[in-house]
């Protein structure tokens, strides 16, 4: 792989409470991001993602060890310098009222500018550029106030690639959108890294999203260790697993996502293929029922058929004469035989 | 590493620059909306030297406008009496007026980027009250370390001395509370609750002033309560440059952080993304901010109003954040509307003098009532 743009050696991140005591979060973190790498840091809320990310970008000075850009040490480049190198979506609320969009892409320009701001032909042309890669042109002259979230979110990145940096850190960029935006969002990132050769490092609970689009996955686990790999060896090394499982959730490594842990529910089992056996798979599941494959050895109680008929999908549980076309019907028909058994 | 500069090229290699309105051509948006702000300055200014001829023409004694021109261009006017009122009693005030408004407008546009507040300025932070404050204890302690000097000796210390020392004890209470305000708002989030305490300072401070004065003599005791209307009268041309070189150096700060200014606009923690130094910024910004609070108050009392209504005045009219025309344009407002308020004081062809701080709450108030309506209605202002 191409040379690291951004490493860390040893790095301890955490509060310093006095001049002799300190409050580490993480320790002994050795990472590296590539040019073009497109990175998530995933982590249970209070693990110290935000932590990592005020670190690497500067604000907050590391417990111990050393994080590089350049082979130059992050903590002792000048603001300037690291501005042009580095910029940042933060989840801060903007509290302005009359900044067009161009405007505020411009501002990104200012660790390139002169003292007094003004901006160049060239500070434009990159400006409309930066609009033009991130498909926000046509919100220029409007107000970054009167804009949707997911709007306002694209003007925010056009703004941090203006700044040109090597390395674009982004907290929970995704954080209050909505889920088609949330995959636009993610897309774009993602084609920003591949397609420019930008580094991207973004911290995010858009688990599944990350799962398919991350190159490699930074974990902070529950017991306060740092992991990198491709989302695959992190599936693989049980990290995610460990990371998030509860009493009240699993990770299935097949589907690559979470479901809720069932073990109680009445046994069933679902004969037939297609999407009518996936669908049932699932209600049943939301209701609580444990599903049964062909090799477990527990009895089920209630055995499903389904298939095609004119083009239709057709649910039938065994032993009885009613046939649904409704997923809400077969449930419903559950239910009360569930009722009556447990009565 | 990414090599924008060449990406950029092959990007516009790519898309083919004859056709207007494509996203990389120059055509499609130079900076937006170019030429309606030059206009707006221009009429801006026309409107300045209107109302600053109003201003020369309006009092108790009328004088024709050409008249005024005519003194103002060196020629004899047809009575000397004139030349007295225009050069020795009105210019002054009019000066001190115009820079007064601009200083207290910046004041506020300053304020209210820093602290991310729409309501924030000199009076409602208590900053007015603490270089009323600071100007205070100059005027009752400045003549007592004078007094073994004998009295025309002192008479002409204090009036050098004395208002130099008033301007530097006004300035440092402002800086003091400014500072304060500053502490405040780093540790409480709530704008609402910095805006309480910056009220319940100003009453506790004014309240401290209170029983100064009601210890002074009766002359001095006088003298606080008719400076604590806000006047723009007191300014003599002996004085005049001490208060126009403070208020100068702190609009010049003002042009030269606009950048800074700019930057704060999205947060701090933004803005240190983009390379300020916030802690270097907001000394800059803030210790011109108090200069010119310090300055206003030390010779024209404690104004209010003009802070909060002159920067939004810029907003709505030039429909930008943008400080860069944001400072130019709150100055030239600034003295317009402090002329406006000056005008009204006057009340015209009479010999009624209105205090100055109810002529801007006149103007003032109304438009800081605008505020908390669009700040329901549609959230952000600034």
């Amino acid at each position: 792989m191409s040379v690291p743009i951004l490493t860390t050696h040893d790095l301890a991140i955490g509060y310093s409470l006095s001049q002799t005591k300190h409050e580490t979060v993480l320790a002994q973190i050795n990472l590296a991001l590539h040019p073009g790498e497109f990175v998530c840091l995933l982590g249970p809320n209070g693990a110290g993602k935000s932590t990592l990310l005020r670190t690497l970008s500067g604000v907050q000075a590391p417990l111990g060890g050393i994080a590089q850009m350049d082979n130059t040490n992050i903590h002792t480049l000048s603001k300037i310098a690291l501005a042009r190198r580095l910029s940042v979506v933060l989840t801060d609320r903007l509290e302005i009222g009359n900044l067009s969009a161009y405007d505020l892409v411009s501002l990104g320009r200012q660790p390139h500018t002169g003292l007094l701001g003004r901006l160049t032909p060239i500070d434009h042309q990159i400006v409309r550029w930066a609009m033009h890669v991130t498909r926000c042109t046509s919100l220029a002259e409007r107000y970054v106030s009167k804009m949707s979230d997911g709007q306002r979110q694209r003007i925010m990145i056009a703004r941090a690639l203006a700044q040109e940096p090597q390395v674009m850190f982004l907290d929970e960029p995704t954080a209050f959108l909505d889920l088609p935006t949330r995959v636009e969002i993610t897309g774009l990132l993602r084609r920003l890294a591949r397609d420019i050769g930008l580094a991207v490092l973004l911290s995010t609970h858009d688990l599944d999203l990350a799962l398919r689009l991350a190159d490699t996955l930074w974990v902070v686990t529950r017991d306060g260790r740092l992991v990198s790999g491709t989302p695959e060896d992190i599936i693989l090394q049980g990290d995610l697993q460990a990371s998030f499982a509860s009493d009240e959730i699993t990770f299935d490594a097949e589907a690559g996502g979470f479901r809720l842990r069932v073990t109680d529910g009445m046994p069933v089992m679902v004969h037939g293929s297609g999407i009518g056996n996936v669908l049932a798979r699932r209600a049943l599941e939301r209701e609580g029922y444990q599903i049964l494959e062909r090799s477990n050895g527990t009895l089920p109680q209630v055995e499903i058929d389904c298939h095609m008929q004119d083009n239709t999908t057709v649910w039938q549980i065994r032993g009885t004469s009613e046939r649904h076309t409704r997923i809400g019907g077969l449930i419903a028909q559950i239910r009360t035989l569930n009722g009556k058994a447990s009565a | 590493m990414v090599n924008y500069r060449l990406r950029i090229e092959q990007d516009l290699a790519a898309t083919p620059t004859e056709t207007v309105g494509t996203p990389l051509s120059d055509q499609a948006f130079s900076p937006p909306r170019a030429r309606p702000r030059a206009i707006l300055f221009i009429v801006l200014a026309a409107l300045g030297i209107a109302v600053f001829l109003l201003s020369l023409s309006w009092s108790s004694v009328s004088i024709p406008i050409d008249e005024i021109v005519r003194i103002l261009m060196g020629y004899e006017p047809e009575r000397a009496a004139f030349r007295t009122i225009i050069m020795d009693i009105r210019l002054p005030r009019v000066l001190t007026a115009m820079l007064v408004g601009a200083a207290l407008g910046i004041a506020g546009l300053q304020m209210q980027t820093t602290f991310r507040n729409p309501l924030a300025d000199p009076f409602t932070l208590g900053v007015l009250s603490g270089a009323s404050f600071g100007a205070a204890i100059t005027i009752i302690f400045v003549p007592m370390f004078l007094g073994s000097i004998n009295a025309t000796e002192q008479f002409i210390a204090i009036g050098i001395l004395g208002n130099l020392s008033t301007v530097a004890g006004s300035t440092l209470g402002a800086a003091a509370i400014l500072g304060l305000m500053l502490l405040l708002a780093s540790q409480v989030r709530d704008m609402t609750i910095v805006l309480l305490a910056g009220l319940v300072v100003a009453s506790l401070l004014e309240a401290i002033v209170t029983v100064f004065v009601f210890f002074a003599d009766r002359e001095r005791t006088r003298a606080f309560v008719e400076w604590g209307l806000g006047s723009f009268y007191r300014v003599r041309w002996d004085e005049m440059p001490f208060l126009a070189t403070a208020i100068l150096v702190g609009l010049l700060a003002a042009w030269l952080t606009s950048k800074a200014l700019n930057s704060l606009l999205l947060g701090e923690n933004y803005a240190q993304s983009m390379g300020l130094n916030i802690r270097q910024a907001r000394l800059l910004i803030l210790g011109s901010a108090s200069l010119m609070a310090g300055a206003v108050v030390a010779y024209c009392g404690p104004i209010g109003f003009l802070g909060i209504a002159v920067p939004h005045l810029a907003r709505g009219l030039f429909g930008t954040s943008d400080n860069r025309v944001l400072v130019p344009a709150t100055i030239l407002i600034g003295m317009v509307l402090a002329l406006a308020c000056g005008i009204l004081a006057e009340v015209p062809s009479s010999a009624i003098t209105l205090p100055l701080n109810a002529a801007t709450a006149l103007f003032g108030g109304p438009i800081a009532l605008w505020i908390l309506f669009r700040m329901r209605k549609q959230g952000s202002v600034l």
